[in-house]
């Protein structure tokens, strides 16, 4: 038996490494692909806790936010496809336009 | 249990195995006689041209696009599907899942509306032509 | 050390492991093949945690649909890999949100190690009975179906809002213009985004107002 508490750990770390992506990293496809990490994370910590609980709500939050996410991926990448089309880069510094 | 589960545990760890044993006597065993002509990428013969790294077209991530929002339909259909004749009864289900209340359409019902409001969604992609190949 | 831990270590670590791969490649491909590798390593560790049919949507969905999403916008964008490792240049907010996460983050975990260094909350979860349907389709549907029906409903929603706001802002002018070529209504056309400019016209040169976000200007437009 694995303790509650170690899935929590694998969350918190997934998610981290989340961060450290969305928070280091310069390409837009990567800063997206992070964000799909950090939603995973989340995934893991409400399955540990349907788990600790033993009924399901947790399980359908985390089936809910896979169809999020799925939405999420296919609108976020789209931007990035119009976005490449007319500055020929995905350079999230760069892109400045609506805060000056 | 996850226990049961053990088969795919033995199945992944075959397939782990059997990659890097492969390719480890590959690596081992094969004779290393390279030449300019031999380390060129293949294509039927004819010299190569161009980098095979080309630009995919938008087109496929419209498709892409609408077989993610179908797959996450069936996700859903699976609970469903295992589940109408709970669905479709309004008391519990007694022994060889006889129904022991009165029939309903509760569960079909739901499961339409979901659907046709993703009908909806590939509608519109029809009609705005995204699925056109010309 | 029972199998089932020791096959958590290893899927836990595996999934950490390549995540932290994922994020230090520098190609998107590979960087895409690190994140499926950490999708089905969380699928294994969800079967551990009794949580079976979501373990199965996990690689139908993420690792199948979502990444194929991915790997096809990074062979429409990035085929050349252009993804630098640099550091961004925040600003001052920026650079407090910036450290500031990197501390609340690390304080979160040191949190969580202590109390759990401590004993305090170590626990198994609930107590299940054999052949109970935790986990699986059947016990999964009997709450979104009963319990969590205008949810799903609504996620049904959620995905038309997404296929047709992908398919609005991926579309290139020329794909819309070539779509809508049997417009012939002014009305119509505009409505396509299209203006009413005549067919066959040449574009007229600039941003166009649906897609294009516009050249950035020479001064004070580089975003710092």
């Amino acid at each position: 038996m694995v303790p509650i508490t170690h899935f929590l750990y694998l969350a918190i770390l997934l998610f981290l490494i989340g961060v450290g992506g969305v928070l280091l990293r310069r390409n837009a496809l990567f800063v997206l692909m992070s964000i799909e990490l950090m939603l995973n994370a989340a995934n893991v910590a409400l399955v540990a806790f349907s788990r600790l609980h033993g009924n399901h709500d947790g399980q359908v939050f985390a089936f809910f936010v896979i169809a999020v996410a799925a939405a999420e991926a296919a609108v976020g990448l789209a931007i990035i496809v119009a976005i490449f089309r007319s500055r020929d880069d995905v350079d999230i510094d760069d892109l400045g336009l609506l805060r000056d | 249990m996850a226990a049961s589960y053990l088969p795919a545990l033995v199945f992944l760890a075959f397939a782990a195995v059997m990659a890097t044993v492969l390719l480890l006597l590959t690596m081992v065993l094969g004779p290393k006689r390279r030449t300019p002509i031999k380390d060129e990428p293949f294509e039927c013969g004819s010299d190569p041209i161009g980098s095979p790294r080309v630009k995919f077209g938008v087109k496929f991530y419209q498709v892409a696009i609408l077989f993610l929002v179908f797959d996450i339909e069936v996700a859903f259909l699976y609970p469903w599907a295992s589940l109408f004749r709970e669905l479709s009864c309004t008391g519990p289900l007694g022994p060889g899942g006889v129904c022991t209340g009165a029939p309903t359409l509760f569960g079909l019902a739901e499961m339409l509306v979901f659907l046709g409001i993703l009908v909806l969604a590939l509608g519109y992609v029809l009609r705005k032509r995204a699925l056109d190949w010309a | 050390m029972t199998g089932a831990e020791l096959s958590f270590y290893l899927f836990g670590g595996l999934a950490v492991f390549s995540a932290l791969a994922m994020v230090t490649r520098k190609n998107a491909v590979v960087a895409a093949m690190w994140l499926i590798a950490t999708f089905l390593s969380v699928a294994a560790c969800y079967v551990l945690a009794q949580a079976t049919f979501l373990s199965a949507i996990q690689v139908i969905v993420y690792a199948g649909a979502v990444m194929v999403l991915f790997v096809f916008v990074i062979m429409v964008v990035d085929v050349d890999a252009t993804g630098r490792l640099t550091h961004r240049r925040p600003s001052r907010v920026g650079r407090l949100a910036y450290y500031g996460g990197f501390l609340l983050s690390a304080g979160f975990l040191a949190w969580v190690l202590v109390g759990t260094l401590a004993r305090q909350y170590v626990t198994f979860g609930a107590e299940l009975e054999p052949g109970s349907d935790f986990g699986t389709a059947r016990g999964l549907g009997r709450e979104i179906f009963t319990d969590y029906v205008f949810p799903f409903e609504a996620v049904s929603l959620l995905l038309v809002a997404a296929v047709i706001g992908a398919v609005v802002v991926a579309r290139s002018r020329k794909e819309r213009e070539h779509a809508a070529r049997h417009l012939a209504d002014p009305a119509a056309r505009h409505a396509a985004g299209l203006g009413t400019a005549a067919e066959g016209e040449i574009a007229p040169p600039g941003p166009s107002p649906a897609t294009d976000f516009g050249e950035p200007s020479a001064t004070g437009h580089r975003g710092i």
